[in-house]
């Protein structure tokens, strides 16, 4: 009997201390523990810029609220940072963690292996329950997400205010009224619009006249840019072109910076851009009295969706920390980052007065959230870009005929996408 | 027969810190240099598209297929022309510009050490410096050169001078230039203050002019000093990669396009390691041709 009672309370000491272990066990699995390393765009990691101090002291939370993960910030320039990750990703390294524009880089990280799918880490429902879609659908690839959507923007008409009122133009709200505006400044001897050098700001004209350019609801995508609506938006394009509607400086706009030089400086009247123009024309003109209006309306309204994501590394050792690390940083403990600049998050429960008070200039942003559209979500989307653009700068130097330049920029887009899905 | 070996061992025995100091230079050359050389060759053979890697045909054999790819690109082909355009205009205006300063400044003149001092400047400037400098000047809004043109009266209206296809190549050949005489202008000034001055006395003596002087003695005193730095200068005018892609991308519509940024785009834009190393291989032999040519020019005249 006396063996027996030993024997039960053995046998219950060693449950109640197996159920202590696991008691023990989960009381740590929230101690999160390892080692990243984040690569952000210079700026971001200059702690003596506002941006860079922001993030250092957004990071130094987290690690204080999880001492066992360690963080390391790496840079690299606007320009170069999809390069720099790809080659040492290639290399079976790089960063943990990368920022990226959300222009199509995400797809061919994806399509190179080099990204780590989200599905491993969480759902499309819950992702699509977070996040808006377009800027969620820019890192779809073959079905499944790449990318979490940090922040977004979108295409605006910046105008001279002073220059509209001594015109006597109303700003401009259709195709019609911009491309009178345009006229009206060219008589006084005032140039029209400048804009990025990239097909960026020229695809809002499309999706106005309900052109997706590239149609990609498909398993491969097919080119449309030659489809009746996509015909009336490139001659559209093409006659604000071939009337000098585009500005000189638009031929050497290869960086922003020359953009808000042309407009800060009154060369052009009208300039097409993101949000984050603002900063740059009133950095270099603060006293140009200047407004923001939503893109001018065709069939129907619509803008360009631009903005970064944040992307993992395949050969990341510790993808959920990593993950974890991005929720952090996309959540209301991150907003600061984005205050910086009145940034918008690609969050749906993102509070967009508050994050935009005292910046009541960039308020028509959130006001064509609604419908902003994604750039084609397609291979080597920057080579379709040259090619758009190249055929603009053709119609722009009178080398080809509006028609022949879309002919021609037809077949080089169907070649280019033969090459990559076929 | 036997002896000679034996001794070219003892030899070998003999010199083995020679051989093991000289290893880890031998070493990286090899990993640095002659690795990515014939790597770079073989992966022009590959069907090799990154974007792609699912793909079947990935990394498997293409035979000639990457350069029948680019030699069928219209953009290829007008790379060429502009790398031969490219190098020729550099090599033969930074020569003659080069030798005519090296010439000035080996002769004896107030304050000739501060002007050989300023000369070199454009040397010591980076690559990225001297392009966004010039970029600066170029600006269509708020560059000088487009402003003392107007204020001149040369142009009405202000040119966007990197964003024509008829000026962009010249303005970004200018900076090439300026930036490429010092290195020239060094080795033959180097080689000139070789030359002892009893040499042009005697000649003076026999009645030579000036310019039989510099023909007849300068020049074939100089030639290989002036080969070496050519064939230098040559590498740098071709690989001259920076300073184009800072200016211009290689644009507008591919009027500054040449090899390397060619090469560079199909790599990282357009992500085909294949083909853009067929044309980077393309560009090998086209330096390698243009040397050649050049050593045997300089031999001839021997």
């Amino acid at each position: 009997m006396k063996k027996r009672a030993l024997a039960v309370m053995l046998a219950g000491a060693m449950v109640l201390g197996a159920q202590t272990g696991v008691w023990a066990a989960s009381d740590t699995s929230d101690q999160k523990e390892g080692e990243l390393t984040l690569l952000m765009v210079n700026d971001w990691i200059d702690e003596t810029g506002a941006k860079g101090e922001e993030l250092t002291k957004v990071i130094k939370q987290y690690e204080e609220e999880n001492p066992g993960v360690e963080i390391t910030l790496q840079g690299a320039s606007q320009q170069d940072i999809k390069e720099s990750f790809q080659t040492a990703a290639l290399a079976g390294g790089g960063a943990d963690i990368v920022m990226m524009d959300n222009s199509g880089h995400a797809i061919d990280l994806a399509a190179m292996g080099l990204l780590y799918p989200l599905e491993d880490l969480t759902t499309a429902d819950e992702l699509t329950a977070q996040y808006q879609e377009g800027p969620l659908n820019s890192g779809k690839f073959e079905g499944k997400y790449y990318s979490v959507p940090w922040y977004m923007d979108c295409t605006g008409l910046y105008y001279n205010k002073e220059r509209l009122d001594e015109l006597g133009i109303d700003v401009p709200t259709t195709w019609e009224e911009l491309s009178d505006a345009v006229d009206k400044a060219k008589e006084a001897g005032y140039g029209g619009i400048i804009t990025y050098q990239s097909a960026y700001a020229f695809y809002s004209f499309f999706y106005q006249n309900e052109c997706p350019v590239i149609d990609t609801s498909g398993d491969v995508p097919k080119v449309v840019i030659d489809n009746e609506e996509g015909k009336e938006a490139w001659n559209y394009i093409c006659d604000l072109i071939s009337k000098g509607g585009l500005v000189e400086s638009f031929k050497e706009a290869t960086t922003w910076d020359k953009v808000y030089e042309s407009f800060a400086n009154g060369e052009a009247t009208f300039l097409l851009g993101g949000d984050w123009c603002s900063s740059g024309v009133e950095n270099i003109n603060p006293d140009l009295d200047y407004g923001i209006a939503p893109m001018v309306k065709g069939k129907t309204e619509a803008t360009v969706l631009g903005g970064w994501t944040w992307n993992i590394n395949t050969n990341c050792k510790d993808p959920e920390l990593a993950y974890d690390l991005i929720q952090y940083l996309n959540s209301e403990k991150g907003d600061s980052l984005l205050g910086v600049e009145g940034k918008i998050s690609a969050r749906k429960d993102f509070d967009y007065d508050k994050a935009l008070e005292g910046k009541d200039k960039l308020k028509v942003f959130t006001e064509e959230f609604p419908y902003t559209e994604a750039r084609p979500a397609v291979i080597n989307e920057k080579s379709i870009d040259e090619l758009i653009t190249n055929a603009i700068l053709e119609v722009d130097y009178g080398q080809s005929s509006a028609e022949d330049a879309l002919t021609s920029l037809t077949q080089k887009l169907n070649e280019n996408i033969a090459s990559n899905y076929q | 027969m036997f002896k000679i070996r034996r001794k070219e061992g003892l030899e070998l025995r003999k010199n083995l810190p020679g051989y093991l100091l000289m290893a880890p230079a031998v070493i990286a050359i090899l990993a640095l240099s002659v690795y990515p050389l014939f790597r770079g060759i073989y992966l022009s053979f590959l069907n090799y598209n990154l974007v792609r890697p699912n793909d079947p045909a990935f990394n498997t054999f293409a035979g000639l297929q990457n350069y029948i790819d680019i030699f069928k690109d219209k953009v290829f082909i007008q790379s060429i022309g502009n790398t031969v355009k490219w190098t020729v205009i550099n090599l033969v205006v930074q020569l003659v510009a080069a030798m005519l300063l090296a010439l000035a400044l080996n002769q004896k003149m107030k304050g000739r050490s501060v002007y050989r001092t300023l000369i070199l400047v454009p040397w010591a400037v980076p690559h990225a410096i001297a392009a966004m400098t010039f970029t600066f000047l170029y600006n269509a809004n708020v560059g000088i050169i487009n402003i003392l043109a107007v204020k001149l009266g040369m142009i009405t209206e202000s040119v966007s001078w990197l964003g024509n296809v008829g000026s962009a190549f010249w303005c970004v050949v200018l900076v090439a230039i300026w930036k490429g005489i010092p290195f020239q202008m060094i080795f033959i000034l180097a080689a000139l203050q070789g030359i002892s001055g009893d040499v042009y006395e005697s000649a003076e003596i026999d009645g030579a002019s000036r310019w039989q002087c510099f023909w007849k003695i300068t020049l074939p005193i100089i030639k290989e000093p002036l080969a070496i730095s050519t064939i230098l200068n040559l590498i740098g005018i071709v690989s001259c990669f920076n300073t184009i892609w800072l200016m211009t991308k290689g644009g507008p519509l591919y009027s500054t396009e040449i090899i390397y940024t060619y090469a560079y785009r199909r790599a990282f834009i357009d992500h085909n390691f294949g083909t853009a190393a067929a044309a980077s291989v393309v560009l090998f032999v086209f330096m390698a041709v243009f040397s050649g040519v050049y050593l045997k020019m300089v031999s001839e005249k021997e």
